[in-house]
């Protein structure tokens, strides 16, 4: 026998990850197998302090090792502004810009009902004690254009609006240092909708 | 444009076939089942990057090969080449411009413009409301290269609601979902009744093509709920409220564009109940040529024209005022198993490789 039912278990955990499918799934797990031992096992350790060393942070739902994290508790950063993200994958992207300097709110999910995400799926309690908390004059909501996004801006700017808060969306467009002839139609056509003044 | 090289390998019933084809265009005349229409659908392939028979992709292969290939060079007006090659295999469609992987299909919309006639067009006059929104979805693509993401996005939408609408939801959320529909709705019926307009414009223009009648067709939007977009976005949103029971039991968005219709009117009367068939065959065909010569206007990009077999259907006299409405310098290309069609289109050559037994 080739395979076995651990082969197939591993085969199945690997491919339940995203962005990987049978295929690739399967050639990861011959490749695992087919290193030395204590590489393979490498994995498996990294895997496992990762996973056991990171939580939540109680504050912004951000993945971290310290609880709350340290984007919560640096007294470095602007209590004026509180951007809400998606994932924590966007909070690491934000980061890298470098640029904003302000806290932070992951929500976990967009609404989608596709999904069986409604707004239960979406931290909320959490995002209104935040906001309670730190008094923020902009609330930055920093979602992706979609059908998804645009419904998740639209509920929660319908859930804030008698909040004091000047509530901002990301702007859509041009990426800058792109060629015209490179966007898509649809982001060509959108950021001629949206023009400004020179 | 012109489409001067195609070479096809496991497509259909061309297992492996270079074609070089005039700039004019090309007859193709061949027996029933010596591959076509195969040929005319890979060329607008290249359009709009699915079989436009709505065929899956592995039911284009060939027998039992693995997988299929096209390959065409396009000369644009601009004198310029450019290659397309697409290939389709076990792990999936790769379009290629000029050796690039394509990232986005709209890119393909805003290069290449084929458009296809055959004798099913019949049923964008008389079919359902179904195929009326596909021919016209296409075109507006064709002629708006945006349009194609509005229309998904707004598909997104009616996907999303349509979900909701079959759990326990609360109505907060219901209202959310509600005006993501009006307003992705209000936009794609802005791109389909600018379109609307223009083709109204085109056909004014347009040398009478239809016997015993004033005018030539002339369409309008006919939205499933009459009249809902000339509402408020507040009347809409309370129009949807009086609809919730109804769409909670059929547990699917009930007004929106995915569910209307155009309606095609001569002289004042629908063409679908009133016209004869004769009538509504030269309907479907003039629609087709006004929506070449729009994408011509507005779009300075020459479209290829692939008539299937279309003259077998229609007398001498009508057969030359087809042609008559196809602007010159159009690369066309005309199938057909009878030789015939030769008499009207005398300075297309014939292509090799359609003989009996070919």
């Amino acid at each position: 026998m080739l395979k076995s039912p651990r082969f197939d278990e591993l085969v199945a955990k690997l491919s339940s990850l995203p962005g990987i499918g049978k295929k690739t799934a399967q050639r990861l797990a011959w490749h695992l197998l087919s290193i030395p031992k204590e590489k393979a096992l490498e994995l498996s350790t990294a895997i496992q302090n990762a996973v056991e060393s990171y939580t939540t942070c109680s504050i912004c739902c951000m993945l971290t090792e310290t609880n709350p994290c340290t984007l919560c508790t640096s007294p470095e950063r602007d209590d004026s502004q509180l951007c809400v993200v998606e994932s924590h994958s966007d909070v690491f992207t934000l980061e890298s810009m470098n640029e904003y300097r302000g806290r932070y709110y992951v929500l976990g999910h967009l609404l989608s009902p596709l999904d069986g995400y409604g707004p239960d799926a979406l931290g909320i309690p959490g995002l209104l004690k935040r906001i309670e908390e730190l008094k923020p004059e902009e609330l930055i909501l920093a979602l992706k254009p979609s059908a998804e996004g645009e419904a998740t801006i639209h509920y929660l700017t319908e859930l804030l609006q008698d909040q004091p808060l000047k509530i901002t969306r990301l702007s859509v467009g041009l990426p800058f240092g792109g060629d015209l002839e490179y966007s898509g139609a649809l982001t060509l056509a959108n950021a001629f909708k949206r023009r400004f003044p020179a | 444009m012109i489409i001067s090289c195609l070479r096809l390998l496991n497509y259909r019933n061309h297992q492996s076939n270079s074609f070089e084809l005039n700039p004019l265009g090309n007859l193709i005349i061949g027996p029933n089942g010596s591959g076509k229409t195969n040929l005319l659908e890979a060329i607008a392939y290249c359009g709009i990057g699915k079989s436009l028979r709505l065929h899956k992709d592995d039911q284009i292969t060939h027998y039992d090969a693995e997988g299929w290939r096209i390959g065409a060079v396009f000369s644009l007006d601009s004198g310029s080449t450019m290659e397309l090659e697409i290939t389709y295999s076990a792990s999936g469609k790769l379009l290629k411009l000029d050796g690039t992987p394509l990232k986005m299909l709209s890119t393909l919309f805003e290069y290449i413009k084929i458009i296809y006639l055959a004798p099913e067009d019949l049923s964008l006059i008389s079919g359902s409301p179904r195929k009326r929104r596909q021919f016209f979805d296409l075109a507006i693509s064709q002629l708006f290269p945006a349009y194609i993401g509005v229309l998904r996005g707004f598909l997104q939408v009616v996907a999303q609601r349509n979900a909701l609408l079959k759990t326990q939801y609360d109505p907060q959320q219901k209202r959310i979902w509600d005006s993501g529909l009006i307003k992705a709705n209000k936009e794609v019926l802005s791109y389909r009744l600018h379109y609307l307009e223009l083709l109204n414009q085109q056909f004014e223009q347009m040398p009478n093509i239809i016997h015993s009648v004033e005018q030539n067709p002339c369409f309008s939007y006919q939205a499933q709920l009459k009249d809902f977009q000339d509402l408020s976005e507040a009347e809409q949103l309370a129009h949807l409220q009086k609809l919730e029971q109804r769409e909670q039991l059929w547990q699917r968005s009930l007004v929106g564009a995915h569910l209307d219709d155009y309606e095609v009117s001569l002289d004042g009367k629908s063409m679908k109940d009133y016209a004869s068939q004769g009538q509504k065959r030269m309907a479907a065909i003039a629609l087709k040529l006004a929506h070449a010569s729009l994408l011509q206007n507005h779009t300075s990009i020459k479209p290829i024209l692939l008539f299937d077999d279309i003259f077998a259907e229609l007398d001498a006299e009508h057969s030359r005022m087809v042609k008559s409405l196809v602007n010159n310098g159009l690369q066309v290309f005309v199938a057909s198993p009878k030789p015939d069609v030769a008499e009207i289109w005398p300075e297309l050559t014939q292509l090799a490789g359609f003989g009996r037994g070919a």
